[in-house]
């Protein structure tokens, strides 16, 4: 089957209908509540017509009209949306601008054979169909994919599906490993034992044990949307599926990978294992399903795997974490030095509940102890983390002392880099380099910190700049990104 | 390579005139504080408050916009936009002249007066903020914008 040169307006699948009335359903609500109650009487209406009646026909005319206001169509140029009742409004999205497409199906879509079809692109906005066919969101899917092969455009389907390389998944037994690593967890655990401490010297026992369950209910929550994760290449696409209640699938073309980030927090770090995360151009948070599968290679695999993984995805990479240099010696002082002016801080807040408890001041003095060890070994051990190298083709950086980081950036994806002195740093000689790329990360993964190399000495900062903005510059990308 | 460039005397100029105009202001509210006060309350603030305020004020601004002035470097070759600045902070951005999406020029109406105008410059790059020369003379900032265009 070819794919026509403009297709027909359509409507989207009927039970959207159902949907718009679940989005007015506070009305319905309120209708019921506060049973409005009316003394309007006209010989032209029927007995027993009052408010619910009326607020029940608007609810429902207004989903139908809503329903039978909208709808798209495909071009061999564009995907075209137009809604709205009382505003209209009209959208057309250049496929050859689509970056990836997503299609969800919730449980209940399952059940009934819809799906909402996410695409997103470049500079526009996203447009959202919810619901279409799922026969109809597969359809989809594979034209809007294949304008990025204009060779085999309109025959693709025709063809025959290329094979399957698989990447990653995540079988059940290794979600609960997952989740019992997150870094969310940890910190539960964490706020666990200092409110079970706090919980024995001030006799306050619930704040702390609610926000422990906040963090690990929230842990929780962002496994259920990696249940029976998988991740695969097909052709030159990376295709990913993850969730139980509403399943997720996504798709981005590899050429558009802009980075590799690799994260391992504490506890995943000590049971061997890492997540892989990649950051393409444009990634739409619109709901929370979307920011936990979306950019996910690989949620739980043993350390050291991320070099497998991105050598399938971004090519050959031929550093390794044995290739980083570490960052300037000084970096010791700034971090302590920070670490010492925070503990100076706390230190403060902790006289005033010891003139409180009238402790004799030991507590401050304890405070000023723990703080200043500690700021002692965390620069110890961020020295150890920081680390940088570059060949002809990439850039990795490593950082993070309890969540241990790591980025590969290929160097022609790079768009800008910045220099930055703080009055500190300035004092050391050292500076740190940012790398910024056309990739959006999800907050909350590896690559959302930021890809730096942190605290250089000033002539290896400005070295590493000058040779990753001269490679940029060697290579035109289409469209810049 | 092109050599850095700091930005031109109506630069510091305008810098001088925003100090002014900001003295002014609190000059202003500073007056009105003084006449009103002890009308509506049984407050009042001495005259002397007020000019020491202003004075010290725009001492400190005048020092900080020369400073902040000198920190402004800039030059554009062949290859790529590299742009200086900051002072307690000190931030350098170098862009690839292949990567620059779109340049923006922003002339406000002190801007005009003085013949200097914010060049902005935007990648596809999603953290850093984009790249602007700020108070760039009119023909440099056309200039760029020629240059660039030929890419």
């Amino acid at each position: 089957m070819t794919t026509p040169p403009v297709e027909e307006w359509r409507r989207l699948h009927p039970l959207t209908i159902l949907k718009e009335i679940g989005a007015l359903a506070w009305a319905i609500v309120a209708a019921l509540v506060f049973d409005f109650d009316w003394d309007f009487q006209s010989p032209a209406l029927p007995d027993g017509f009052d408010a619910d009646s009326l607020i029940a026909i608007v609810v429902f005319g207004y989903a139908i009209i809503r329903y039978l206001s909208t709808a798209y169509r495909l071009t061999d140029q564009t995907l075209d949306l137009r809604r709205g009742v009382l505003f209209k409004s009209s959208q057309s999205m250049p496929r050859d601008r689509v970056q990836t497409v997503a299609v969800t199906t919730p449980l209940i879509g399952r059940l009934a054979g819809v799906s909402t079809v996410e695409i997103s692109a470049a500079d526009t906005e996203d447009i959202t169909l919810a619901y279409v066919s799922s026969a109809h969101a597969e359809r989809l899917r594979r034209i809007l994919e294949a304008r990025r092969h204009p060779a085999d455009e309109g025959e693709s389907e025709a063809e025959p599906e290329a094979a399957r390389v698989p990447l990653a998944d995540l079988p059940f037994h290794r979600l609960f490993l997952y989740t019992v690593t997150n870094g969310w967890l940890l910190l539960g655990v964490g706020t666990l034992i200092v409110g079970g401490v706090l919980a024995l010297v001030f006799g306050f026992v619930l704040a702390p044990f609610a926000v422990a369950v906040a963090l690990g209910g929230w842990s929780g929550a962002k496994a259920l949307g990696l249940v029976e994760f998988r991740s695969w290449l097909q052709a030159d696409r990376i295709q990913v599926e993850a969730g139980l209640l509403s399943r997720r699938e996504t798709e981005a073309p590899l050429a558009r990978i802009q980075a590799i980030g690799v994260s391992r927090p504490l506890i995943r770090r000590l049971v061997g294992q890492e997540s892989v995360e990649m950051a393409t151009g444009e990634l739409s948070l619109g709901s929370d399903s979307l920011a936990i599968t979306k950019g996910i290679l690989a949620p739980l695999v043993e350390i050291g795997t991320w070099r497998r993984l991105a050598e399938q995805v971004i090519g050959s990479v031929d550093l390794g974490e044995t290739d980083l240099r570490p960052s300037s010696p000084h970096t010791l002082r700034r971090t302590a030095v920070r670490g010492i002016m925070g503990t100076v801080v706390v230190t403060g807040l902790a006289v005033v509940p010891g003139i409180w408890l009238e402790t004799n001041w030991w507590l401050p003095g304890v405070v000023a102890l723990i703080g200043i060890v500690a700021s002692v070994l965390y620069a110890r051990a961020r020295y150890r983390a920081l680390g940088w190298a570059i060949d002809s083709r990439h850039l990795l950086v490593r950082g993070g002392v309890l969540n241990r980081r790591l980025a590969v950036v290929p160097i022609h994806k790079v768009q800008d880099v910045s220099l930055t002195e703080t009055f500190f740093q300035r004092w050391l000689g050292i500076a740190t380099v940012e790398v910024d790329t056309a990739g959006v990360a999800i907050p909350g993964s590896s690559l959302a910190a930021g890809i730096r190399a942190v605290d250089l000495t000033r002539e290896d900062a400005r070295g590493l700049a000058d040779r990753l903005v001269a490679a940029a510059a060697r290579v035109s990308l289409p469209d810049g990104v | 390579m092109a050599e850095l460039a700091g930005l031109g005397a109506d630069a510091l100029a305008i810098r001088r005139a925003r100090v002014g105009i900001e003295s002014a202001v609190i000059a202003v509210i500073g007056a009105a504080v003084v006449v009103l006060l002890p009308r509506f309350t049984d407050w009042s603030v001495p005259w002397w408050v007020v000019v020491a305020l202003v004075a010290a004020n725009g001492v400190v601004s005048l020092w900080w916009a020369s400073v902040e002035f000198e920190r402004w470097r800039w030059r554009l070759d062949d290859e790529l936009l590299e742009v200086r600045r900051g002072v307690v902070v000190r931030r350098t951005s170098l862009v690839p002249r292949n990567r620059i999406q779109n340049v923006t020029t922003t002339v406000g109406p002190l801007q005009r007066r003085f013949g200097v105008v914010t060049v902005t410059v935007h990648t596809a790059g999603t953290r850093t903020p984009n790249v602007a020369i700020e108070d760039l003379d009119a023909g440099h900032a056309e200039r760029i914008r020629r240059q660039l265009g030929l890419v």
